[in-house]
């Protein structure tokens, strides 16, 4: 055997071939995996790494998740190294948790699947896969094959492998047969690599009475079985006890002065280096801008509050929720999962906590509180005349640049700005593919003569955390892309509607949040057509439905930033809109209806609004409403509004929607 | 009886507009929360009844207020000055209204059963009370004996009377300060639990059910 590194994304290649054109070729393969492939039909010797190992978790001897992996006759006849059959039994354990569906295989149940079909099929996107013009497969001819094959021996990083074969990890799916398709190789392998990293991390491999056997936490293991526990919550419990945690990193500071914005630098480069770190980069599955999803060995092992520490010493609060439990069990679905497991009569280990990690705060503070984050002592700052008491860590945030200068300017013009910011609702995403993933299995062409009673099963075996991944790349290329079109905007005379100057980014690499100057309410309709538009292109199962909003808060300058970003950062829809007199919080769809229907000024119509909503409030009745708008004459003068109260909008939210749309033009 | 479930008085509070603050300084803008905390209660009952520490919590009805903005200009009375004018948030009564309406609960015990001899009466709270803001009529409603429930905390009281609130255990903390008044001129920060946190209490602390561990 040659000398290396066992690299577990490996263990997966082989999906990226085109099976079917070298069958056409004379090349017979079996399944996805080379173990048993008959080398002499392509004239090269069988590779000898320990990465070649990881072919042998699809072979029938090593299947059975009870089988001993690290002393069975079997294990050790194929893998001889016990190093090796070590990584084999946690890539093992870390493909099982990683899959998008249960291997109900091991249920011991025949479950019918769907058809088999051609590259990734995105729930959120189904056209993604054909938009792209590509082929999914990396080899499809023999020549391609043996570079694999020789690729797996001279392979010594797995991020060389996700560079040379991004393109292709991308478009082919874990699994091709329905409705296992719905995840990218590319996250199921990010996954796997991670997760089996942390395993081996907090795990050691131990030789003793002629036995060996994996120890995590003080707890031996020889097979998959025995550290994941039966794949039915009823059965054989699991010895090895992990955790997801999303967290949410939040920060206790108000905004009165614009350098207060510092505080989302701060916060995205600790993300990105906490992210990107050796030590921790592992633990982290999928961030965004003020979010974190773990996969952590439980508190004996690694206590969270020093996990998390360069956020809680640089002043941030983390609210976390963290789903306690065996490997089989844990999921990110945390909620679903934890009311599921809790109706059955099971003594196995599932617990879900919702904590909140921060700085000790102490009892008493003598006087002068901070007066931007209130939770620490302040000092007296006297600057330009102004007195203010500050905490060492919010003078540092200021202290940090003066992002968004340009707005300040925008003040002496007497103009109106909107702060926007697009969001995504980590709680509402887990919910919201399960909803799209029960309505692919119920209704997609290659679902559809699959039995009722096997699509139950299928979509009680859901499991969506690899789904999450892609789902976020998607919405950081959705950042971008808006990013990019909002300065291809163009006025009525065709020139650029934006420039750097006017549409700001304060804080750079933070895409969520922009602020720009609004002359008239065109310039906010234009910019939330680009959203709409983008939305309905890389999520358009989303429109109904979305995790991520999109808010805008419309005001002169002056206003305060405080009220701007209380009002953006908990959006309750899809939609959602604010100026100093109105708020309009909408779904997409809604959204869109409001625009087609309701176009040019008419004070008609905005007295008949009026009209509307005062005879609500009085009577509290939509009966009176409706019976006011199908009077004859109304419904011929105002037809739209009829079609908008059928769409289940309220004539509050439709005069919201007038009052917004007509406010007065500003200009420089 | 469970020594743990504590008796409350009910008492129901009208006003026509109140600001009390969140405490956000640096700003010219100073909004307002939606709930009466435990130490602009006890200040308020000190003030008006002489009675000393009470401890009381409350709560507007959703459906009787809405917010509004309120601008004027402070004068520096030292100074003989104007400073520059600040956007004051209050609770006004909602369209179809004529009071804004809130539920205090006050934790029964001998010095606050002296309280029940003064209802109805007449207090003030929050800011501004030298512009009408704040004027408050409080009457007895009852005694309610509420059940123990796990949840969300709605409103702020300080940590170390807790236990007085009859919270018998804390799950998560979401800590802030409240104001404490050592003399008629000074006081400290103390440390206290905000909205956010989740406690197994007295059903009316609760906004919001937590089923998990």
């Amino acid at each position: 055997m040659k000398n290396g590194v066992f690299i577990s994304e490996l263990h997966d290649i082989g999906k990226l071939v085109d099976r079917q054109a070298l069958d056409k070729l004379g090349i017979k393969i079996s399944g996805h995996a080379f173990h048993d492939f008959d080398f002499s039909l392509i004239g090269i010797s069988r590779p000898s790494s320990p990465n070649w190992y990881s072919q042998y978790l699809e072979d029938d001897n090593l299947k059975p998740p009870d089988k001993d992996l690290l002393n069975s006759s079997e294990a050790t006849t194929l893998i001889p190294d016990p190093k090796v059959r070590a990584d084999v039994l946690l890539t093992k354990i870390a493909d099982g948790i990683s899959a998008s569906i249960t291997r109900l295989e091991l249920l011991g149940k025949h479950v019918q699947r769907g058809q088999i079909g051609e590259g990734v099929h995105k729930i959120w996107n189904p056209e993604f896969y054909q938009k792209q013009g590509k082929h999914w497969a990396a080899f499809a001819d023999v020549s391609s094959l043996k570079r694999m094959l020789q690729y797996i021996d001279s392979c010594e990083d797995y991020k060389d492998f996700f560079r040379d074969f991004w393109d292709y990890l991308v478009l082919t799916p874990e699994d091709k047969k329905a409705p296992g398709n719905i995840v990218s190789l590319l996250a199921h392998l990010e996954l796997v690599g991670k997760v089996y990293r942390i395993l081996k991390k907090h795990s050691f491999l131990q030789f003793r009475d002629n036995q060996h056997s994996l120890i995590y936490n003080q707890q031996p293991i020889k097979s998959v079985r025995e550290a994941c526990g039966h794949i039915d919550p009823t059965q054989q419990a699991g010895k090895w006890i992990f955790r997801t945690v999303f967290c949410d990193i939040g920060f206790p500071q108000t905004f009165s002065r614009l350098q207060d914005l510092n505080v989302f630098k701060k916060r995205a480069d600790i993300i990105r280096t906490f992210s990107e770190s050796e030590d921790t980069k592992d633990y982290v599955l999928f961030f965004t801008e003020d979010f974190l999803c773990l996969f952590i060995p439980n508190e004996d092992e690694l206590k969270i509050q020093d996990l998390l520490r360069p956020f809680i010493e640089n002043g941030f609060t983390i609210d976390y929720k963290e789903m306690e439990a065996e490997l089989n069990l844990l999921t990110s679905s945390m909620e679903r999962a934890y009311r599921g497991f809790h109706s059955l009569a099971s003594n196995r280990h599932l617990k879900l906590y919702y904590k909140r990690a921060t700085l000790n705060l102490p009892e008493k503070l003598p006087s002068q509180l901070c007066d931007s984050c209130q939770i620490r002592q302040g000092k007296e700052r006297i600057k330009e005349q102004t007195r203010e008491w500050l905490c060492d860590t919010c003078y540092s945030i200021r202290a940090m640049g003066e992002p968004a200068r340009e707005y300040a300017e925008w003040e002496d013009k007497g103009l109106k700005a909107a702060w926007m910011k697009i969001t995504l609702n980590q709680v509402d995403l887990p919910e919201i593919l399960h909803r799209l993933f029960d309505k692919y299995v119920d209704s997609f062409t290659a679902m559809l003569h699959v039995r009722s009673n096997d699509k139950t099963i299928l979509k009680e075996s859901f499991r969506p955390l690899a789904v999450q991944i892609d789902f976020v790349k998607d919405y950081k290329s959705l950042l971008q892309a808006f990013k990019k079109r909002v300065y291809e905007i163009k006025d009525d005379k065709g020139d650029s509607l934006f420039t750097k100057e006017t549409f700001l980014y304060p804080i750079d690499g933070y895409d969520e949040f922009g602020i720009f100057k609004v002359h008239s309410s065109k310039t906010l309709l234009k910019v939330t057509d680009i959203f709409t538009g983008l939305l309905e292109e890389y999520f358009p199962e989303c429109v109904e439905d979305s995790p991520i909003k999109f808010a805008l808060s419309v005001a002169q300058v002056k206003y305060p930033y405080q009220e701007h970003w209380r009002f953006l950062s908990k959006p309750k829809d899809a939609f959602n809109i604010q100026s100093p007199t109105t708020r309009l919080t909408l779904s997409l769809r809604q959204y869109k209806t409001l625009r087609d229907k309701i176009g040019q000024e008419n004070v008609r119509l905005s007295h008949f609004l009026n009209r509307l909503v005062q005879i609500q409030i009085e009577t509290h009745s939509d009966m009176i409403v409706m019976l006011e708008v199908c009077d004859k004459n109304n419904k011929q003068k105002f037809p739209a509004i009829l079609e908008l109260l059928e769409d289940g909008l309220t004539p509050q939210q439709i005069l919201n929607y007038y009052k917004l749309i007509h406010e007065e033009d500003t200009h420089e | 009886m469970n020594k743990m479930n504590k008796t409350f008085l009910h008492l129901e509070l009208r006003t026509q507009a109140v600001a009390i603050g969140e405490r956000v300084k640096g700003g010219t803008f100073r909004p307002c929360i939606e709930t009466i905390p435990t130490s602009t209660l006890k200040g308020s009952f000190r003030d008006h009844f002489g009675l000393q520490n009470v401890k009381a919590i409350g709560f507007f009805r959703e459906e009787t207020y809405e917010k509004t903005i309120f601008t004027y200009s402070p004068f520096d009375t030292l100074l003989k000055t104007s400073k520059v004018p600040i956007s004051l948030e209050y609770l006004k009564p909602k369209e179809g209204f004529s009071m804004v309406i809130a539920d205090i609960h006050v934790v029964k015990d001998e010095t606050t059963e002296k309280l029940i001899k003064y209802l109805p009466a007449e207090v003030s709270i929050g800011a501004l009370k030298s512009k009408g803001f704040g004027r408050c009529e409080i009457r007895h409603v009852g005694e309610v004996k509420p059940a123990l429930k796990v949840g969300y905390l709605k409103g702020r009281l300080l940590e170390e009377e807790s236990e007085s609130f009859g919270i018998v255990e804390i799950i998560k903390a979401c800590y802030g300060y409240l104001f404490y008044p050592t003399s008629r001129v000074s006081g400290l920060y103390k440390r206290a639990l905000f909205e956010g946190s989740i406690i197994k209490g007295p059903e009316i602390l609760i906004e919001e059910v937590y089923e998990y561990d």
